[in-house]
């Protein structure tokens, strides 16, 4: 349940993200398995190289499902559903990671942004990415 | 954890320490106050502080600000004592079990919310490998604190 005001705020946490998907998305990934080395398991291709191309190429991908999210924040259910069904039936990341990225994603903003991420804009967003990783492993059984 | 050198990176942190200078942040007391307002529910350990009605009653809140430095100060000496955290912190652990009754899971949300401000302070000098090496003193020092609680 989010308020006007989070809407409000994660849409402003979006835009400074926007069309820097590439760059943040790979940092985020960098950070991820730099901090937490055992998330590197999965995804074995690109953690082993850590080939800064596969990098961007992936986190434009995650950081566009986000946005997606963003976009639906009030339908994430239904907006997620195909990612929730690979999660579930594919990935099969155990959902004590995703707390984990979610601090990684923190720290990008925050380091990159400084004081354009407020404290608010963060407990915004960290309410969001939450019930995102909620309805990406709701299926899980 | 307690370990030496390749679980706590010193040369690392010794290096981050004297670019950064810890002390200055001492008197930052934003980590706290991040803190209560990001994760709302730790403020049911404070009911006694007062106004923590929204983020700008717990900014200017000054028992805020007073226990932000008492629980840096102690972050601080932390960094100090890395192969003995464990001991440290013995006394605060009890305190923290016997007397605050506070969930362990705090101090892993305190510890984590330092190192936001950490990033949000030095910016593009808070690389990945910095990143690292704070998160694992934050949970050091987060483990030292439930160690006594029984």
């Amino acid at each position: 349940m989010l308020s006007a005001r989070e809407r409000a705020q994660i849409a402003q946490v979006w835009d400074l993200i926007a069309g820097h998907e590439a760059q943040f998305g790979a940092e985020l990934l960098l950070r991820l398995f730099t901090v937490y080395p055992s998330t590197k398991v999965y995804f074995p291709h690109l953690s082993a190289c850590q080939d800064a191309t596969q990098l961007l190429s992936h986190g434009q991908r995650m950081l566009a499902a986000v946005g997606a999210a963003v976009q639906h924040m009030d339908h994430l259910r239904a907006a997620l559903s195909p990612l929730a069904d690979l999660h579930a039936l594919v990935l099969r990341v155990d959902p004590a990671n995703f707390p984990l990225l979610i601090q990684c994603f923190h720290v990008v903003l925050a380091s990159h942004l400084q004081d354009e991420f407020t404290v608010e804009m963060q407990a915004a967003w960290d309410k969001f990415l939450t019930g995102v990783a909620v309805v990406l492993t709701e299926k899980y059984r | 954890m307690g370990m030496k050198g390749e679980y706590y990176p010193g040369k690392l942190i010794g290096k981050v320490l004297k670019i950064f200078c810890i002390s200055n942040f001492v008197s930052d007391m934003v980590s706290f106050h991040r803190l209560l307002v990001v994760y709302p529910w730790t403020q049911r350990f404070f009911d006694s502080f007062g106004n923590l009605s929204s983020p700008s009653a717990i900014l200017g809140n000054p028992k805020v600000k007073a226990h932000g430095k008492k629980v840096l100060t102690s972050f601080g000496e932390a960094i100090k004592n890395m192969d003995n955290l464990k001991t440290a912190f013995a006394k605060l652990s009890e305190l923290h079990c016997d007397k605050l009754h506070v969930d362990p899971e705090n101090f892993k949300l305190l510890g984590n919310v330092l190192v936001c401000v950490l990033a949000h302070h030095f910016g593009k000098e808070f690389t990945p490998q910095v990143q690292a090496a704070y998160q694992k003193v934050v949970a050091g020092v987060a483990n030292a604190l439930a160690h006594k609680y029984h």
